[in-house]
């Protein structure tokens, strides 16, 4: 990992959330610890269901009942957010840690015009004081976000729009009140490849500008390695390999990296390798390792039934038995 | 709602040039309703009738306190009464026009009272649900459980005679019902995933509520408000028939009824005059409603 000597924005220190069904409680984030430090993005990657959004969503506590957040601390400037007082907590949102979504046209209220939910966010956190002000500010957003036609659009309904404007714009809602941390949710999984590297592009380019850190959720490989200098790998609720990108995702340790990485379709030869078996679907999680059942490498340990210990090195964290010996 | 297939601008902006603000949105809704012929001629005649009861000062022919000992129970269309006379020999018409300011307020108020107090209290159980959530609705289920005929009766006895009183009562019968469809349409639309994104940008309940909650969840309240006023009308004049409302000798359309059924069986198109503008007011209000409510709310026809 990076030395911590520039200081992380975000330390999460051992993040636990738990959904109740049936009086049970299972983990949807479990033993999730990360820093996050300025200007970087960290690419957080796995496949659904792994707990990639419930992380993001516990960082922000967004966590309705059934689910709560059980454990764990999320230090930013020097607080817990997670035992922060709900009105503190909500002033964070967006000045602190925004947030941007998959599917744009889902998060924008159909009933309001663009301008209205720009300018909702711009007076919430007091980044204007009057309506003539936000209406301004709203248009240089617009620009900077690169919409065209701006002044347009801002009396459009979101219905008005294509995906990749809304996407646009909502990049530009969330770098309104000036965050130092941008967690986006696969933002561009559900729009055009074309399209896809342009809003990637200006995620970068508004990174840059405001010295924003990134939490950068994804399931497309392709997309961290492009966007992320640090990656941590999600299964089933925990984090099982993380380390600089350019380790991670040339040299996985783990075998379910390795296997993810496997199951990448290359141009080079036509052979896919799926990811052994399928996800795990029991009710409860394996009290061994999570991975186990599914692992090709458990033969040579031996110990799947035992949880797995975190290695820590010189290389990044993994969560493995393979790697026991080299911590020593 | 139908989304319209969105409009890549980065295709056609010239399109967009001359479209401003004032071109989209609501208009749509009120062209809608203008279509609608029949609900068109409802809101004319309901206008003119509003209209003449507002001016009853100078549309009203005589004063509605005006004695006449000579012209007592005159028929319809007799010379100098239009409308005839009751039993203290004052016209009529002249009553009907200066009661038709009680009748309509009575009947027009409760329902907004009602919106307002119901929607409120919806839309708070519905957006901060649990324990908020129980108290208000499960209030509102006990409220709902008597009957509503009964419980304004209990109300409006229990407040003594007045018209504002019957307005408090009528008031309190409605509440539960908006309150109801309010919360429904409050926790649907909490669970729209714009909600969360919201949240996420730091907005506050309180502005959550103002700004987005009242757009996505009027209509439901606001087209089943609207159908319950021609009911209430009659549902007014109903209590002021039974003297809970306005005292003689203030003329009111329902308390008029209740004076001339006496001398039914003598002059009986006489005293079913005043029932006449109670069902008109009704009807129209009805048809204005129905259309209110095709326009606003669709899936529920």
């Amino acid at each position: 990992m990076r030395s911590a000597e520039q200081g992380a924005v975000l330390t999460v220190k051992d993040l636990r959330t738990v959904i109740s069904l049936d009086g049970r409680e299972r983990p949807i984030v479990d033993e999730v610890s990360f820093e996050l430090f300025p200007k970087q993005t960290l690419g957080l990657i796995g496949e659904s269901g792994s707990g990639k959004t419930m992380t993001a969503l516990s960082l922000l506590r967004l966590i309705a009942p059934p689910m709560k957040i059980t454990g764990g601390q999320i230090i930013y400037r020097d607080r817990d957010l997670a035992g922060l007082p709900m009105g503190a907590m909500r002033e964070l949102r967006g000045s602190g840690l925004a947030m941007i979504f998959q599917n744009p046209r889902d998060r924008f209220d159909p009933l309001l015009t663009i301008s209205k939910q720009i300018i909702e966010v711009l007076l919430c956190h007091h980044v204007c004081t009057s309506r003539r002000d936000a209406t301004r500010r709203a248009l240089e957003l617009l620009d900077e976000v690169k919409v065209p036609a701006a002044g347009n659009v801002m009396h459009m309904y979101p219905n008005e729009l294509s995906g990749g404007m809304l996407q646009r714009v909502m990049i530009g809602i969330a770098i309104a009140a000036s965050p130092d941390i941008l967690i986006a949710d696969e933002p561009t999984s559900s729009l055009d490849v074309t399209v896809q590297a342009e809003v990637l592009d200006l995620l970068m380019e508004v990174q840059r500008l405001h010295h924003m850190s990134m939490i950068f959720i994804t399931h497309d490989i392709a997309v961290a390695r492009q966007m992320a200098d640090q990656v941590a790998v999600m299964y089933a609720a925990q984090i099982i390999e993380m380390g600089d990108a350019s380790e991670v995702l040339v040299r996985p340790r783990h075998p379910y990296t390795q296997a993810l990485l496997a199951a990448l379709p290359t141009t080079v030869d036509g052979d896919v390798q799926a990811v052994r078996n399928g996800a795990t679907k029991e009710a409860g999680m394996p009290s061994g390792c999570r991975f186990g059942s599914r692992c090709g490498k458990a033969k040579l340990h031996g110990k799947a039934l035992q949880p797995p210990p975190l290695v820590e090195d010189e290389h990044g964290m993994v969560r493995c038995w393979l790697y026991e010996q080299t911590a020593r | 709602m139908s989304l319209p297939t969105p409009l890549p601008i980065e295709v056609r902006p010239q399109e967009l040039e001359g479209r401003g603000p004032e071109a989209r949105g609501r208009p749509s809704l009120i062209s809608k309703f203008r279509r609608d012929r029949v609900a068109m001629g409802a809101l004319v005649l309901l206008a003119l009738m509003i209209a003449v009861c507002i001016a009853a000062p100078l549309t009203a022919p005589y004063s509605p306190y005006a004695t006449d000992p000579a012209h007592v129970l005159e028929s319809p269309f007799s010379p100098g009464h239009l409308l005839g006379t009751d039993g203290e020999g004052r016209d009529i018409l002249s009553r009907l026009i200066w009661g038709g300011r009680t009748s309509l307020l009575t009947g027009v108020s409760p329902v907004a009272i009602g919106l307002l107090v119901g929607g409120l209290l919806g839309m708070v159980a519905g957006y901060y649900g649990g324990i908020i959530k129980t108290f208000v609705m499960r209030a509102m289920d006990i409220l709902l459980a008597f009957p509503a005929v009964l419980l304004a009766i209990a109300i409006a006895m229990t407040l003594g005679p007045g018209t504002a009183h019957v307005i408090i009562a009528l008031s309190v019968v409605l509440v539960p019902g908006v309150a109801r469809i309010a919360e429904t349409a409050t926790t649907t639309a909490c669970s729209q995933e714009y909600m969360e994104a919201a949240r996420a940008s730091g907005a506050r309940g309180w502005s959550i509520m103002r700004l987005q909650l009242t757009r996505n969840v009027a209509s439901p309240p606001l087209a089943y408000s609207f159908s319950t006023i021609g009911p209430v009308i009659v549902f007014a004049a109903g209590l002021n028939y039974l003297g809970l409302g306005v005292q003689p000798p203030a003329a009111e359309w329902g308390s008029m009824l209740y004076n001339l059924q006496q001398s039914l069986l003598e002059v009986p198109l006489t005293s079913m005059m005043p029932g006449f503008p109670i069902a008109i007011a009704a009807l129209l209000f009805d048809l204005i409603g129905n259309a209110v409510r095709d326009v606003l709310d669709p899936r529920q026809v």
